[in-house]
This record gives structure tokens, C-alpha cells and sequence, in this order.
């Protein structure tokens, strides 16, 4: 039944102004309730007027181009059973392995295994399941390296599902992008890096906590393939911290000895 | 090994078919790998869903990157689309809204969000003139529907469809409770529906 605790989301929901935490915690009381889904329904077709009041704007005739060019290489998604509210539960883009955000999903590995093998990229289903989180918490698609995609996913897995989940996002100065995922509470931290720069051999990323005070401490080392990495970062995470990232000579450094080519301050 | 198939994307679109005409349909072409469908689709809806997401986003080059990954989504997803659960038109719209809302949260540490800049930029959502009839008629409506909620209503509601907020932000920027704010915008989008007559 449509609680008043329950529908009180609804809002908030058709507006997209939960964050996903919220927004999962409610689809899986909206797949409980049909009074909450009715609402929820209209509630979206209103949404969908707000959105049909704003002035129209022409796309550059080179962005259709573009969207054309992709879609050979953009497979379409198998039909599925549907979850509550089919139109809420669309996964990220697919350049990279397929996931469904929606917790009650059922990702039939059947159905959807060929999507997750990606050249030279074999993931395990559980990395996947948990790629799917982060994508959906990052916004983004994430492939990780088969042999410690395992351990990292579990690690990433208790920060995107921790309760003060919380992101950052920030440019590389030498290309590419990072996000930072976070939970205080957990005193963990991951680091998601997009399109950063493929190092010769005899270099390596490395990141580091930055406190107040004292010296920057070593938080792992990592490697990027130029299109997306993640690394789940050592050591025990703190508030108000800032979490760098440098180049090093392989094999890591015990304390900087470049610029960091990205800082994240933590936000409380 | 399990890998990609390009069989089923690579097939020629049916010249056959007859020319079809609402988007729903459309889209079920799509749903079978139907690339001439897409564009028409595309041609149809792309105006609409970049004005949405350049209004959440300002950036126009950045609007355009989003917009791409919003049809490369729907081409994705199109067999998953249900016309049962609302038009086509309301899929792709609200994927446009929650892709756009994405955005602006995944590089929330480089947006200046200002309270009052926000505001004040809401103020004159309503009294610019629009392009077209058919939009100028929709705004009309969905701006008069608007004025008929209580001020809190509209401005929460506002915030958060048009600016991407938040309720949280929403909040803070009109200093009420996070609790006062989800009842705003959920009795606003209900005042909402029931001016502009939507049912399911």
C-alpha cells in the first residue's frame, strides 16, 4: 500500500530530485504498490509537460552525423521482463559492459552475457552486477582488468551501496577525466579515471591522500588502458581529506615526486 | 566465446514499410534495428530534447553531448520501450530530464550553484517569448498552470525540473526541511496534473 511515507517521494521522484540512493529505495516500493505507480505514471506525464513548455532548440546538423555513425557499434538491448517502471530502469550508454541499475532487475546472464565481453575485457558476472551499480552511481560505464576486478568490485560494491555514498568529479590536466566515489562512514574511497593517458612502462599512476598536515600518504598504484579504469584506493579514508594523483616511475613512490595531474577535495 | 553480434544491428532498413506515423511506432521500428525510423524519430524529438537538457545544462557543446548519449540510449533500449506505460515521446523526454540531471550531478564540484542566481533566473522562464505556436501554446498552459500553485509549490517544483536540483538543495536554497520539500513537490506536481488534466 501507497503509505504516506512512500508516496511523499513521489515528487521527488518524477523530478528526478532524489539522489540514487533515494531513487532506488523508492522504485522498490513502487514495484510494491500499484496505487504508488498510477501516481507515479501521472505524475511523469506532467513532468513531461514541463518539459514540452521549453522553447525547442535545432541540434548542428553534424550532431545527427555523429549519432548515425555510432549505432553499428551499439548493440540494442534484448527485450527483458520489465521492472516496475520500465522507463526509470534504462541502463547507462553502452560503450562498455551492460548493467541495470535497478536492484530487482532480473539481469538474466543469458540474455545479456555477450554484451559484457568487450575486446580483450571479460568480466565475471559479479563484477558486472557491481559495475552496473557504480555506472549508475557515476553516470558512467567503468571496465575493469579481469584478474583484480573481483576484489576492487566488492570494494566498490560497499561504497556505491554505503548510505553517505557520495562523488566528485574532476578534469586530468594531462587528458581524460576522474571521479571519486566516496563513503566517510565506510573511510573508503575508489577512483574511476576516464580516458586518462596510457603511461610508458616505466611509469605509473599513483594516488595519494592529502591531509591538513604532514606528509601525503600512499593510497595505490594503478594503471590506465586510455579508456577507463578504477581503483579502489588503500588505507583508510578521512574527512576533509583531498585525494591527489601523480605520475611516478614504476612501482610507486613513497612520496611525490611530480605535480599531481588531479586533487579532489573531499565535500563534506 | 560469447561476443557482439552485428547481425541483427547491421540489417537494412524495410523500404517496404508503409511510412508511419506516430512516434510509438517509430520507435517499434527501431526496436528492430531500424536506422531510417531512427532518424525520423531523431528529426522529430531532437529540437525538444536538446531544449530540455541546454535548459538544465546552459552549455550548448556539452547540451549536444548529451543529447547523443540520449538517442544512442533510446536506439539501445528501444525494445525495452513499452507503449503501454506512455507515448514515446514521454520515454525519450524523461530520459532526456534524468540524463540531464545526471550530468550536472557527476560534475556538481565545478557547478557554482548560487541560490539566488537560481532564482532569478526562474523568474523569467515564463515571460520570454517563445518560437513556436505549438510550444508558445504548451508554455501558456503549462506557465498558467504554474501560477495556480501556492509560491512555495512553484518554486520547488521549478528548482527542481528546470534548475536539476536537488530536494536537498532545494531546501537549503528556500530554507525549509528537506520532509517540507517533498510534500511541495509532490502536492505541486499533483496541483499540476490536475490543471492540465492528465490522467493515466
Amino acid at each position: 500500500m501507497a503509505d504516506q511515507r512512500n508516496s511523499a517521494g513521489s515528487g521527488s521522484y518524477v523530478l528526478d530530485a532524489m539522489e540514487r540512493f533515494e531513487r532506488e529505495d523508492f522504485e522498490l516500493q513502487l514495484a510494491d504498490s500499484e496505487e504508488l505507480r498510477n501516481e507515479v505514471t501521472e505524475l511523469t506525464d506532467t513532468a513531461v509537460l514541463l518539459g514540452m513548455a521549453v522553447n525547442p532548440v535545432a541540434p548542428s546538423p553534424a550532431l545527427k552525423q555523429s549519432i548515425m555513425a555510432r549505432l553499428s557499434q551499439t548493440p540494442q538491448l534484448p527485450r527483458e521482463d520489465a521492472p516496475a517502471r520500465t522507463l526509470r530502469a534504462v541502463p547507462p550508454l553502452a560503450t562498455a559492459p551492460i548493467a541495470e541499475p535497478h536492484p530487482k532487475a532480473r539481469a538474466t546472464a543469458t540474455a545479456r552475457e555477450r554484451w559484457y565481453t568487450r575486446p580483450a575485457v571479460a568480466i565475471t558476472a559479479s563484477a558486472a552486477a557491481v559495475l552496473l551499480v557504480a555506472g549508475g552511481i557515476l553516470g558512467a560505464n567503468v571496465a575493469v582488468d579481469g584478474a583484480k576486478s573481483s576484489q576492487q568490485a566488492d570494494a566498490l560494491a560497499a561504497i556505491t551501496t554505503a548510505s553517505d555514498v557520495q562523488r566528485a568529479h574532476a578534469s586530468v590536466s594531462s587528458g581524460g577525466t576522474a571521479t571519486l566515489v566516496w563513503s566517510l562512514h565506510l573511510g573508503k574511497s575508489a577512483l574511476v579515471g576516464t580516458s586518462m593517458k596510457v603511461l610508458p612502462s616505466d611509469k605509473t599512476y599513483e594516488l595519494w591522500y592529502i591531509g591538513s598536515a604532514g606528509r601525503p600518504i600512499p593510497a595505490g598504484l594503478f594503471e590506465s588502458n586510455g579508456k577507463s579504469t578504477l581503483q579502489v584506493l588503500s588505507g583508510h579514508l578521512t574527512r576533509g581529506a583531498t585525494i591527489a594523483v601523480t605520475v611516478e616511475p614504476s612501482g610507486g613512490s613513497k612520496a611525490p615526486t611530480t605535480q599531481p595531474i588531479v586533487a579532489i577535495a573531499l565535500t563534506s | 566465446m560469447l561476443r557482439p553480434t552485428s547481425s541483427d544491428v547491421e540489417k537494412e532498413p524495410d523500404m517496404d514499410d508503409a511510412v508511419p506515423v506516430s512516434q510509438s511506432d517509430l520507435l517499434g521500428l527501431v526496436a528492430e534495428g531500424d536506422r531510417t525510423a531512427f532518424g525520423e524519430l531523431y528529426d522529430q524529438l531532437s529540437a525538444r530534447v536538446l531544449g530540455l537538457v541546454r535548459r538544465l545544462l546552459k552549455d550548448h557543446a556539452q547540451s549536444e553531448e548529451v543529447t547523443q548519449e540520449i538517442f544512442l540510449e533510446v536506439w539501445q533500449n528501444a525494445q525495452r520501450y513499452d507503449p503501454a506505460k506512455g507515448s514515446a515521446t514521454t520515454w525519450i523526454l524523461t530520459m532526456a530530464h534524468r540524463r540531464a540531471v545526471d550530468r550536472i550531478r557527476s560534475s556538481q564540484s565545478t557547478r557554482n550553484r548560487d541560490a539566488r542566481i537560481g532564482l532569478r533566473d526562474l523568474e523569467v522562464e515564463y515571460d520570454s517569448v517563445s518560437e513556436s505556436v505549438e510550444v508558445r501554446v504548451e508554455n501558456d498552459r503549462v506557465g498558467q498552470a504554474l501560477q495556480r500553485l501556492t509560491q512555495l509549490q512553484r518554486q520547488a517544483v521549478t528548482l527542481a525540473y528546470y534548475g536539476g536540483y536537488n530536494h536537498g538543495e532545494v531546501a537549503e536554497m528556500l530554507k525549509i526541511p528537506v520532509g517540507t520539500v517533498k510534500t511541495r513537490l509532490r502536492d505541486g506536481m499533483i496541483r499540476l496534473r490536475d490543471e492540465l488534466g492528465v490522467t493515466s
